[in-house]
């Protein structure tokens, strides 16, 4: 028996050595922090998650006076060949601020795995769970004591091998939040006399060395973190009645609106990423009306949030990303609504970096997407790459498998320059 | 599930006659074996390793961990002073196994390992929970209960166990051979398995086993059923086995309950579930890479099954009432901290355990007597505690999660009630014991409202010692 043992044991330090030198470096490299090696111009994001999937033509790539097009008018803006739907008129006088993408497109057509694929940059692998941008961007960051990533919505992307620090704060609603803190923050003493107690009376002191206890100290030490969370600015941010009448006014008072209030006030308190998500942007039907009404909502606190971040100072290093899991096809179907069209999925970029550009072409109807097409991997890489993420960088999973932070993807040169 | 001839469940008429067909595998395992002797192999390893274990523990250690682990949650004050009284760990742990809590807090265990805690649209986990319950109330031998999940046909909504594939139906393979064979064939999806001897031909051809499978979105759920399987290309098993029929799923449900590492990943869980971790460690990552602690006892655990007709309960009381299980968690001596990791690694000293949140919840109501939840609310409190972005769809291992600050955050904002009028009654209430003469001396000033709170969340409650 004993020699069974030790020449299996033999045999996997082999195979371990093998596969070790297989890997090389790339082991080597594993778990570290992406670097900050790309110039990053970028440390916060703000993503507008349009649940369902935007239609372009209505939005930003209107295709007026085609039999794609559609009912509506554009908004003509200052930046050649940059045109927004009428439903952002608005939007149109902060088009230098702009960067609309228009050749990104997958094959993936499935709402929930689309969704997956927007979020993460790989097509979704229930045994291989990938990080949401939001986690690199938190685990990217320096240590806080409020969340690096917070999720307004209900669509939850995790932090996968980053671990559960990058994981989203989920917020469903505010109001219901900010109990929860609120609650915890007024029974603090007890805490400490939970900390008391654990410290004067605990069983577990006999066990000696509480190196040989992790679950023990993680539990210690996520009570501290609770403790700086309810007493941090993050707790502050979420009461929406700091801000005066004329604010919430300005942001709309949709429920849409108010998130990307608190997202703003978020940002400033020193959440990296925020994730507002609006659900109703699957327009099968009555799709006209429908963006129409959903940009009553959009565009208020978008102008309202663009404005903001310009007399708060967060404009130079914040970047606004509005997307949603695919476009809509350029037929209009017999409900006046448009389908799913991944071939096409529309990606708007605001920051101080842009300029007013407008990067690659659907053509004249829209239907023509094929000049230089490019992938989600693709954005991802170039999304990590403005946010001063390594995208080359090797990781390890927790399996300890090495992988890459994105599938293969390269940089979207005309939206980096 | 008795084999072959005396099974009276309507398995269908398909199963007697595989069953025929694997005949020689039917009498694997050996005959002699009477009882499982738990403490004479591990003492033997002890020996081997030059490990002394720790001493026994206390009584109402004993009940508390018994009651934790069998109830899901900790004993009342009259069930500590009925203890007490008739200090019987036989008799404690077979009410235990014969009460509706039993059934009940499994049944909630083994359906986060089959399809996770997290909520999905296409899953009815209820009907899942339901189902299972009941196999445990009925004391359905393990083996058709996992041949049921398996093969199981029909929609969601009506058929409990059809929602295990619906859970992992990305998926199926990995979370077969995970839960059901212990085994991880993830990594051979992608390219052969780096330490393993699984190679992506062993998934893909394990995968075929699938290829029939067909989802599809019903009223009531989601309906899943096979076509035949074509002759052509037929899958094969891990051992090397290939389907003489054309129902292929059946069959995988047949050599998989069959199989040797059936029976030791099903062990292997029920340990973890008791001890907080598996001899094999990760309880779902059986492989050649990741050896048992104690080889012996984890093929002795297997046989016991084998012999028992997968008496899952039969085997929970040998594990419960073994020294093993109630040895202390106090090292016998001072130790450092790779010593007393050995140890506990060989079962010599026990690993203070973090109770599962499904624990807590339960616990929470039992001792501010409030009304009970369903399983359902008890679980979405769960996946509030331990935090959504750390909960995942489809098969896990529920009993070693990570949880996140927001996860903390919500129980540490849970409410509480009710509170017991005097300190002593307090203590045991929650903590099971009497407070030390310097803890009567130091806290019996604090407002019970707050001590309350404090003990309800302090590390001797959250761990099990």
């Amino acid at each position: 028996m004993h020699r069974t043992y030790s020449r299996r044991r033999f045999s996997g330090l082999v195979g371990a050595a093998g596969l070790s030198g297989l890997l090389g470096s790339r082991l080597q490299a594993a778990s570290r922090k992406p670097s900050q090696a790309t110039a990053s111009p970028y440390r916060r994001c703000i993503t507008l998650w349009m649940q369902g999937g935007p239609s372009q033509f209505e939005t930003f790539d209107p295709k007026p006076g085609t039999e794609t097009g559609g009912p509506l008018s554009v908004a003509s803006t200052s930046v050649p060949g940059m045109q927004f739907s009428e439903t952002l008129s608005g939007l149109a006088n902060h088009a230098s601020d702009f960067c609309v993408i228009r050749n990104i497109g997958s094959n993936q057509g499935e709402h929930e795995r689309a969704t997956h694929l927007l979020h993460t940059g790989f097509e979704e692998i229930a045994s291989f769970p990938r990080p949401a941008l939001g986690s690199f961007v938190s685990h990217g960051g320096p240590e806080s004591t409020v969340p690096g990533f917070v999720t307004l919505g209900s669509q939850v992307h995790g932090p996968a091998f980053l671990g559960a620090e990058n994981g989203p704060f989920v917020i469903g609603e505010i109001e219901q939040a900010k109990m929860t803190i609120d609650k915890v923050a007024k029974i603090s003493s007890r805490l400490d006399l939970v900390d008391l107690i654990n410290r004067r009376y605990s069983p577990f002191e006999a066990l000696g060395d509480l190196s040989a206890h992790g679950p023990l100290q993680s539990r210690t030490k996520q009570i501290e973190s609770v403790k700086r969370l309810v007493g941090s600015p993050f707790a502050t941010a979420l009461d929406l009645e700091k801000e005066g009448e004329s604010t919430l006014g300005r942001y709309g008072k949709s429920p849409f609106g108010r998130r990307v209030l608190a997202a703003r006030r978020m940002l400033e308190a020193g959440v990296r990423y925020v994730e507002v998500q609006m659900p109703g942007w699957d327009t099968h039907v009555g799709n006209f009306n429908s963006v129409k009404q959903l940009c009553l909502q959009l565009e208020p606190a978008w102008c309202a949030l663009m404005e903001d971040l310009k007399s708060n100072g967060l404009w130079e290093d914040t970047l606004i990303l509005w997307m949603g899991e695919f476009g809509r096809t350029p037929g209009i179907n017999g409900g006046n609504g448009r389908d799913h069209y991944p071939q096409n999925i529309p990606v708007a970029l605001a920051g101080h970096s842009f300029g007013g550009r407008v990067v690659g072409s659907t053509g004249k109807d829209g239907r023509d997407h094929r000049e230089d097409p490019r992938s989600v991997s693709d954005l991802m890489f170039t999304l990590m790459s403005l946010l001063g993420i390594d995208a080359t960088a090797e990781l390890t999973t927790e399996f300890d498998s090495p992988t890459t932070a994105t599938d293969g993807g390269r940089p979207i040169d005309e939206v980096l320059a | 599930m008795s084999f072959p001839m005396t099974t009276s469940k309507p398995v269908g008429l398909l199963f007697p006659l595989l069953a025929m067909l694997f005949v020689d595998f039917v009498n694997a395992g050996d005959p002699k074996r009477s009882g499982l002797q738990i403490d004479r192999t591990l003492e033997a390893s002890f020996e081997d390793n030059d490990v002394e274990p720790a001493n026994p523990c206390e009584s109402w250690v004993f009940q508390r961990r018994v009651t934790l682990d069998l109830a899901g949650r900790v004993p009342t004050v009259e069930e500590l002073n009925r203890f007490k009284r008739i200090p019987v760990k036989e008799v404690l742990v077979d009410e235990l196994l014969a009460s509706d809590e039993f059934n009940e807090y499994w049944s909630e265990i083994w359906t986060s390992i089959l399809v996770g805690r997290r909520v999905t649209e296409a899953t009815d986990r209820e009907a899942l929970r339901q189902w299972i319950e009941d196999a445990f109330r009925a004391n359905v031998p393990f083996d058709q209960v996992a041949f049921d999940l398996i093969s199981a046909e029909g929609v969601s909504s009506l058929n409990g166990p059809v929602n295990f594939l619906v859970g992992n139906q990305e998926d199926p393979v990995t979370s077969v051979s995970r839960v059901f064979l212990g085994v991880q064939l993830d990594c051979a999806r992608c390219h052969d398995h780096p330490y393993d001897r699984w190679t992506q031909d062993d998934f893909e051809s394990m995968q075929r086993f699938f290829e029939p499978l067909d989802f599809r979105e019903v009223s009531g759920g989601f309906q899943i059923e096979d076509e035949p399987g074509s002759s052509d290309d037929t899958p094969r098993f891990l051992t090397g086995a290939r389907p003489k029929t054309m129902a292929w799923r059946r069959e995988l449900a047949f050599m998989t309950v069959r199989s040797k590492p059936f029976a030791r990943a099903i062990g292997n869980r029920v340990w973890q579930i008791l001890f907080g971790v598996g001899l094999v460690d990760p309880v779902d990552g059986l492989s050649q890479n990741d050896r048992p602690s104690v080889p012996e006892l984890h093929n002795a655990m297997a046989n016991y099954l084998r012999e028992s007709n997968f008496d899952l309960k039969g085997l929970v009381k040998e594990i419960a009432l073994s020294n093993a299980y109630s040895r202390s968690s106090d090292p016998p001596e001072p130790m450092t901290a790779p010593a007393l990791r050995m140890a506990r690694r060989l079962f010599a000293v026990r690993q203070p355990k973090l109770l599962l949140p499904e624990q807590l919840i339960r616990s929470y109501a039992s001792i501010t007597n409030a009304s009970p939840v369903s399983p359902t609310q008890r679980n979405e409190t769960a996946v509030d505690w331990i935090g959504r972005s750390a909960v995942r769809v489809g098969s896990s291992d529920p009993i070693s999660f990570t949880r996140t600050s927001q996860g903390l955050l919500n129980e540490l904002a849970s409410r509480d009630r009710s509170v017991p009028e005097n300190l002593d009654r307090l203590f045991e209430a929650t903590l099971s014991r009497k407070p030390t003469t310097e803890e009567r001396r130091g806290l019996s000033d604090e407002n019970f409202q707050n001590l309350m709170y404090a003990l309800l969340h302090c590390n001797e409650f959250v761990f099990c010692r």
